[in-house]
């Protein structure tokens, strides 16, 4: 298979794309190289978690997409016995489910802890997630006779996307876009002012728990490119960073996007330039989360020369 | 059959058998302390910060040891330990400078540290392949490659986190349960609180072979969390963590071992063995849940147990009440004591095995003698209530009958004479109901 990619570093990597981009924009070519592909899915991870990440942090309940990264593992074993995936490639619906029945069980029983025994929150957060991982790992050991599909579901591959990810990932990325633009004015004041929006007779536990089902679908959505770990790095790094820039919640989303898609064009490219030029493939997701580490660092160091934020808390 | 023995002197058994009781005493002492100051979730960051430190310990020992030396291991550790300090570091410092909530802080750095790793990781896999696996080795835990000659570095580091324990104990007491008055008295709590994260970094470190990264903390928590309903005293919790723990850790190693060799008698061309770091978490998770349930303090039986006695003690008194305004030798029917109180029947058969209620021709009920003092008794609370009610809390008459409603229920002795002392002599209650006398109360 010709890749136009094969061989370039970075300068060329983007001199390439922007061509490539050019022809697919005229008309003139229409296949996707798989650089292509997997920037494109990258980009559809970093909008997802992007959006839904914003409001994590700002809720303070990223503990949460902690405990579902490690439980998806279980909603992954239950989706690939109710129906056998084609080449490891889940369809959206089926995802949709499984990240559903791996959301509620995951909450539930944290909450069955947490409710009816005695036992401090965080310690039943803990003790719930790693036991349904090591759950979901038996499973899926005894499941597949593999021992390394675990080690895959962890770390991620993005060598191995295929456009049907791509489908994926960017249905999920889709969903995530119209649901949060419906539900946006509600969830806002929610996230802000919970006691207030529960006085306004606002549906607090409905938008709690469509949030739960589209947390639960990104990670999952994201676990075959960038690893169900990796997922958190793409949940709180881009919103950690945008944050040294601006208060505003529209533009913290919209900072954190960008972030994200920057991060995925930046990392495919170093990928492709360290495997062209010094012929070492490293892991895409690993570059790109370091990649998130750097910019956090960048971030900080202006954060620290310039005030970004002055400007937006008190207006001249 | 298996032997347990054999576990403990088969050359191949032995080194994970004792290094999975290693792991379990060390995560279980500090894992106490850990969930005690709710903070059991920096054992999930610090394990996953940690796994950086594996790969590149391996990238840094193997040129220099052979591998499965006691300096390779031992290079491993060290790094894996320095990357921890440096994970709990840097989220203490994103805390600090930039305000940022410490979930937020802890997901950041344990997501980044560990994409690093898989970064490290992704380079070994292709230039070393061998590298690549001992780093692995650390993600899920592989308890079968723990050599007899790791064996004394990993005891020697268990031994000495219970040393550090032992003597520190005190402080650590103190600092544990009165934060401030350990910060008043001349106890150093910077100095206790570091010297606690460097025993959980350590327990990780010493766990992480047979764990893995990702299932440690649990580790950390699930003992704690079986051992707290059992106990209340700190030094008797770290003693029943240690043994759920090590309960754990050896059902664990053995179902992994037995587990594989009865799956291969059903599975002969299977190539791979249950792993043990999941098996021995599934299992302290499982004397967790054990512990939740069945404990005698706390215990959801035990609660629930309380909550149905106390429930069934109000039917009950309830129903002698009914059967008390019938008067004394009055047989009732059960039909008309169904529509008013629930489980009529059942409460009708207790009584009649404790001897309170006679059975009459027709399905009809009436008080024994010891039953008719108990209702008395009964009615005298009630009523004693409504006159303290209005005299001493000047309730509204027609208000006080379901306070007493409630209060006649919870009643102990030396409350009864203190209200009759209080009252005096008293015939009849604020609705000019006669009070039943003491001695109509069968005392």
């Amino acid at each position: 298979m010709n890749n136009p990619y094969w061989g370039c570093d970075v300068v060329q990597f983007f001199v390439v794309l922007m061509q490539r981009s050019l022809a697919v924009l005229t008309g003139k070519s229409m296949s996707l190289a798989p650089d292509e592909v997997q920037i494109l899915v990258l980009i559809m991870i970093a909008i997802s978690c992007g959006l839904i990440g914003t409001f994590l942090v700002i809720r303070k309940m990223t503990m949460l997409a902690n405990s579902l990264s490690h439980t998806i593992l279980i909603g992954i074993v239950a989706a690939t016995w109710l129906c056998p995936p084609h080449g490891y490639v889940l369809s959206l619906p089926i995802l949709f489910i499984a990240a559903m029945i791996t959301a509620f069980i995951t909450v539930g029983v944290t909450r069955l802890i947490g409710k009816a025994t005695h036992v401090k929150e965080d310690a039943s957060i803990g003790l719930s997630f790693t036991a349904l991982f090591a759950l979901g790992l038996v499973v899926l050991m005894i499941f597949t006779k593999n021992a390394h599909i675990g080690t895959e579901a962890v770390m991620g591959n993005l060598d191995a996307v295929h456009v049907h990810d791509l489908w994926l990932s960017g249905g999920v990325a889709f969903m995530n876009i119209l649901i949060l633009t419906v539900v946006y004015p509600v969830i806002k004041v929610i996230s802000f002012d919970r006691a207030f929006a529960s006085s306004a007779r606002l549906p607090c536990r409905i938008i709690d728990a469509l949030f739960l089902v589209l947390l639960a679908t990104t990670s999952m959505a994201a676990f075959r490119a960038v690893g169900v770990l990796l997922v958190l790095a793409f949940l709180t790094g881009p919103i950690l960073i945008a944050r040294f820039f601006c208060h505003r919640l529209s533009r913290l989303m919209g900072l954190a996007v960008l972030f994200g898609i920057v991060v995925a064009l930046i990392s495919v490219a170093i990928a492709r330039h360290v495997l062209s030029v010094y012929q070492v493939p490293l892991s895409t997701a690993g570059i790109a989360v370091t990649c998130i580490g750097v910019f956090f660092g960048l971030g900080l160091l202006c954060s620290r020369s310039f005030d970004f934020r002055r400007k937006e808390c008190y207006p001249s | 059959m298996f032997d347990i023995v054999s576990y403990f002197t088969d050359p191949i058994l032995r080194a994970p058998t004792i290094g999975c009781i290693a792991m379990a005493v060390s995560s279980a002492l500090v894992g106490t302390l850990l969930v005690l100051q709710k903070r059991s979730l920096m054992g999930e960051a610090l394990s996953h910060a940690a796994f950086p430190g594996v790969v590149l310990g391996v990238s840094i020992a193997a040129p220099f040891w052979p591998q499965e030396s006691e300096g390779f291991g031992a290079i491993l550790l060290l790094c894996a330990f320095l990357f921890s300090l440096l994970g709990i570091k840097m989220i203490d410092m994103l805390q600090k400078h930039c305000k940022v909530s410490s979930d937020a802080a802890l997901c950041f750095i344990l997501a980044l540290f560990f994409g690093i790793g898989v970064l490290i990781a992704s380079r070994l896999q292709v230039i070393q392949t061998a590298w690549y696996r001992q780093a692995l080795i650390f993600l899920y835990g592989q308890a079968a490659t723990m050599m007899d000659r790791y064996l004394p570095i990993y005891c020697l580091l268990t031994l000495f986190t219970v040393v550090i324990l032992t003597v520190a104990y005190p402080q650590i007491q103190i600092l544990l349960f009165d934060g401030g008055f350990a910060k008043r008295s001349k106890i150093k709590t910077r100095s206790i609180e570091v010297l606690l994260t460097l025993l959980v970094a350590l327990a990780v470190v010493i766990g992480m072979r047979s764990m893995g990264a990702v299932l440690m903390a649990g580790m950390l928590i699930a003992p704690a969390v079986a051992a707290r309903p059992w106990c209340s005293h700190l030094h008797s919790c770290l003693w029943l963590s240690s043994v759920f723990a090590l309960i754990s850790a050896l059902t664990g190693n053995i179902l992994s071992v037995e587990g594989t060799r009865w799956l291969l008698k059903w599975y002969p061309d299977w190539v791979f063995s249950l792993p043990t770091g999941p098996l021995i978490l599934l299992v302290a998770a499982g004397s967790c849940f054990f512990s939740l349930l069945f404990a005698p303090k706390g215990g959801v039986i035990s609660r629930l147990f309380k909550r149905f006695s106390y429930r069934q003690k109000i039917l009950t008194e309830n129903l002698l009440k009914a059967f008390w305004k019938q008067g004394r030798e009055a047989a009732i029917e059960v039909k008309e004591l169904q529509g008013m109180i629930p489980f009529c029947d059942w409460l009708l058969f207790r009584m009649r095995c404790l001897g309170w209620v006679r059975r009459k021709t027709g399905g009809r009920y009436s008080l024994s003698a010891e039953g008719w003092a108990r209702a008395c008794r009964i009615v005298r609370l009630h009523r004693l209530w409504e006159v303290y009610l209005v005299e001493y809390m000047s309730q509204g008459i027609d208000r006080v009958h379901r306070s007493a409603e409630e209060l006649e229920h919870v009643m102990d002795e030396a409350l009864e004479q203190e209200l009759e002392r209080l009252l005096g002599d008293l015939t009849a209650d604020p609705h000019r109901q006669p009070i039943p006398t003491r001695q109509e109360g069968g005392r």
